[in-house]
């Protein structure tokens, strides 16, 4: 077990250098300068020459390429073509704000899916069993920026529950710790700050969460109606064993291992972006970082932005493999 | 038990990025000062501070190393200028500067600078510290130069380019000595982007003055958290009179219509960006108030003058008389554009209001055609960007607007669209033989800022992307630089627009209004035609009544 890990780590580096490769080719290949997009309206040829020169743009685009991984193992992403700063640092200071959210909003789905997926599956063809998947169908098919302007409309605006945007309100006062609001308030015993966070947490994470809801919901109730259909379960419940036993010990626990899968690509979709969301409500993120980035063509932090989120779905990746073997028993990696 | 461990493992694992995240504590981004939280958002709870909503983040604040908008609008509270605008206009009045003189040659200028002014940083400011701020935009040798930092441009390439000495006379007096005569220059400096920051604080910081600006303004900062919020507080000993308002805070929201309902419900005090279409919203809500002013802006359609059949005036002049502005202006831009008559835009000094334009006229635009050569009209591309501009808020909509009206003369337009980054690029090559959406918002009030950058051969292809060329429009544009005389000048603009407009470069659409929105509780507030946040020492906040 403990080779596997290890050579599933190994594994990771071609992985990031294929990746980040594969990025800096596409993004170059976006028709678009850096240098002439931050100049905008104004600016000379020369100094659009000159421009191109301080940012090294000028060099062919192998020599950019080794420029860069050159400096990336040690750590070195450069600088910022927009905001002139080291590029770890614009990228350290938005990634907590996204892994809050996108945790957040995993927590969720997972919370209101499973048993969803579960209780349909075992009331199959009822009104709930319909009900539910029609729900499922119209989830998977709003998108997110509807889903989020239209929250904000009915709950933020009609009913001032929760504030439209933003992280925290103004006049609140926070150390940082991790960079998630939620977290370094509880740690500091700020319930202040804590019930801010939450509501400003409250619409992005419904909104982000829809989605991931209607998947796993969808694919535990197709996975325990396969399960309950299996010999075993016929034998648990002429045992006589409860039902409820039936369906929790026995059939969840199988039905698990497919639905794991799903979660895990879903908080690796939800890591590598939440984008939308987090620029319909404003949040600072790496999400929001990485299209600003995008837009403004600052390579560094494009690259950095992506090889941050492969890390983390390769990391994810390998956590979800890793659960199966303790969820199944019959799974065993050499 | 192995499982457990494996299980902790894994949990870890998970945990790994959020912790990374966390021991990396950058400058700015910890303590939020403040004072009462608040649940559900009352605009009274937050005291005196005006909260402003803005769609980008500033990229720095050392005015010597920006030139994006957002920026500018930050670093109207907290730096001055030797010269400003009058409110609500582009002339310029002393600034920290109290008056000047320019030598009859136009070749140098004498300023006598305003006395018992400091940093914020207690610096005094005096003629020797803006001889140091003039050093590091003039001098390669200093250590502080603006431009070490790979990637910095700036206003200030173009506002210091023909400095060729600076003389500190005496305590509170600077001369400023030029290579070449150079009118605008006096408008250069009244721009947001020649704040003068304090050269201690360049000093301290070097490279990284753009993260700490400090300068003599009515508002310092406070906090900056990329991407999402910047604080000010007011400078209570500020020169020009102690500001009304505690703090001022720049709320980043992308999104046009968050902005909106986020100033429906009291969160925010002021905003930036508006779409045409929410402006009937806006004045139908007692709460909110609609700033309007005509824009220092035009827009329109630049055309390729070098390729047939737009080398021919009269296809160009039967261009401008095809498309019917006053139409647009009403339906598409919602009452909010004015026809342009002129290449520059009505509030900008030496605007000739006398030009008749081009009205509609479809007729005349057949015949003119058809004397051209092309009685069945001619197929030619239109290239549009997709987002909205300062200059015009409806984006690519100009051009299916442009589409119709042309259709009706028998041109035959194909759209093609680009981003915005390859849409500057292809226009600015110099290459493309058709026609493309144009527009431009004035830096710092000067006509030389539209009719040379825009129509002087020299520039072309990048400034002039047009290609246009008449021997006597440049003359007049070059002769216009070189007086001081203001009077001259306005002289040498009229007949250059006069010009311009017969030769009919661009279509010239309209020019935009620039709008704002804002809670009626905010005073004192007003526009200028540069669209900066300037003059906040004078706004405040009237407090609710219970």
């Amino acid at each position: 077990m403990l080779t596997y890990v290890l050579r599933r780590f190994a594994a990771v580096f071609p992985v990031l250098i294929g990746v980040s490769l594969l990025v800096f080719i596409g993004i170059h290949l976006i028709p678009g300068d850096p240098a002439q997009i931050l100049l905008g309206d104004k600016g000379t040829p020369q100094e659009l020459e000159q421009l191109r020169r301080d940012l090294g743009l000028d060099q062919p685009i192998y020599v950019q390429y080794w420029r860069f991984l050159r400096r990336a193992v040690t750590g070195d992403f450069g600088r910022s073509l927009r905001t002139k700063q080291p590029v770890w640092h614009d990228i350290a200071a938005s990634l907590p704000s996204t892994i809050e959210l996108s945790a957040a909003a995993i927590l969720l789905a997972t919370t209101v899916a499973i048993p969803a997926g579960v209780l349909v599956a075992v009331r199959r063809n009822s009104i709930l069993d319909h009900g539910v998947m029609v729900a499922v169908l119209i989830g998977i098919s709003m998108p997110v920026f509807w889903t989020g302007l239209l929250l904000m409309l009915l709950v933020g605006v009609m009913m001032p529950i929760f504030p439209l945007s933003g992280v925290l309100d103004d006049g609140v006062v926070l150390s940082k710790i991790t960079g998630m609001y939620l977290v370094d308030s509880l740690l500091q015993s700020n319930w202040v700050a804590f019930r801010s966070a939450l509501l400003h947490l409250a619409l992005p994470t419904i909104t982000l969460a829809t989605i991931p809801t209607a998947v796993i919901a969808r694919m535990t109730r197709s996975a325990m109606l396969e399960v309950l259909g299996q010999d075993y379960i016929r034998t648990a419940r002429a045992k006589g064993l409860a039902e409820r036993i039936v369906n929790y010990r026995h059939a969840l626990k199988n039905a698990l291992i497919p639905v794991v899968t799903v979660v895990g690509l879903q908080f690796g979709n939800l890591l590598s972006g939440a984008v939308i969301t987090e620029t319909v409500f404003a949040r600072p993120g790496m999400g929001r970082l990485a299209v600003i980035s995008i837009l403004f063509r600052d390579y560094p932090v494009v690259e950095g932005v992506v090889l941050v989120v492969a890390t983390l779905f390769v990391l994810l990746n390998l956590a979800t493999d890793l659960l199966y073997a303790i969820i199944d028993p019959r799974v065993h990696y050499t | 038990m192995k499982r457990f461990v494996a299980f902790l493992v894994i949990m870890v694992m998970l945990a790994a990025p959020a912790l990374g995240g966390c021991t990396k504590s950058s400058s700015g981004v910890s303590q939020q000062s403040g004072t009462a939280p608040q649940g559900t958002p009352q605009s009274s709870t937050r005291g005196n501070t005006l909260v402003i909503g803005i769609g980008a983040d500033a990229t720095l604040l050392d005015p010597q190393k920006v030139m994006n908008n957002e920026s500018g609008y930050v670093m109207g509270l907290i730096f001055d200028r030797l010269v400003h605008y009058k409110p609500g206009t582009t002339e310029i009045v002393p600034g920290l500067a109290e008056r000047w003189e320019i030598s009859k040659d136009g070749l140098v200028y004498t300023f006598y600078l305003r006395k018992g002014v400091k940093f914020h940083d207690g610096t005094p400011f005096d003629a020797k510290a803006m001889a140091k701020e003039l050093d590091r935009v003039t001098n390669k040798d200093n250590p502080n130069y603006y431009k070490k930092t790979p990637g910095i441009h700036s206003f200030a390439d173009e506002t210091y380019a023909l400095v060729s000495k600076v003389d500190v006379v005496d305590d509170y007096t600077i001369r400023i000595t030029l290579k070449k005569p150079y009118a605008p220059f006096l408008s250069d400096l009244g721009m947001v982007w020649s704040g003068v920051m304090s050269p201690t604080a360049v000093e301290k910081y070097g490279q990284d003055s753009g993260l700490h600006p400090v300068g003599t303004g009515p508002f310092k900062l406070v906090e900056w958290v990329r991407d999402d919020h910047i604080t000010l507080e007011a400078n209570k000993d500020y020169w020009g009179g102690k500001p009304k308002l505690d703090k001022v805070i720049f709320r980043i929201i992308p999104e046009n219509s968050v902005r909106l309902m986020k100033l429906q419900k009291g969160e925010l005090d002021i905003i930036d960006g508006i779409n045409p279409d929410d402006v009937p919203k806006i004045k139908a809500d007692p709460n909110l108030v609609l700033y309007e002013e005509p824009g220092l802006a035009i827009n329109g359609v630049r055309l390729p003058n070098q390729v047939p059949p737009f080398n021919d005036k009269r296809v160009r002049q039967a261009l401008n008389y095809a498309v019917n502005k006053k139409e647009m202006d009403d339906f598409l831009y919602k009452g909010l554009a004015v026809e342009m008559n002129s290449p520059l835009p009505p509030v900008q000094w030496g605007y000739d209001d006398s030009l008749k334009g081009y009205p509609y006229d479809p007729d005349k635009a057949k015949r003119l055609l058809a004397e051209a050569g092309y009685p069945n009209g001619f197929q030619t591309k239109l290239l549009t960007y997709p987002n909205p501009r300062g200059y015009n808020p409806v984006g690519p909509k100009m051009a299916v607007a442009i589409q119709e009206y042309l259709k009706k003369i028998n041109v035959d337009v194909k759209i093609e669209q680009l981003e915005w980054g390859a849409f500057l690029q292809t226009v600015r090559s110099g290459k493309y033989d058709g026609m493309a959406l144009g527009g431009w918002s004035g830096d710092n009030g000067d006509p030389d800022n539209f009719l040379y950058t825009l129509f002087h051969s020299s520039t072309y292809p990048v400034g002039n992307t047009a290609g246009y060329k008449n021997p006597k429009v440049d003359e007049l544009l070059v002769k216009a630089r070189e007086t001081s005389d203001h009077e001259e000048r306005i002289k040498y603009y009229k007949e250059a627009q006069k010009l311009i407009m017969e030769d009919a470069p661009w279509i010239f659409v309209n020019s935009v209004k620039q709008i704002r929105a804002a809670s009626k509780r905010v005073k004192g507030f007003q526009l200028n035609p540069l669209q900066m946040f300037l003059d906040f020492e004078k706004v405040y906040l009237e407090q609710e009544t219970k």
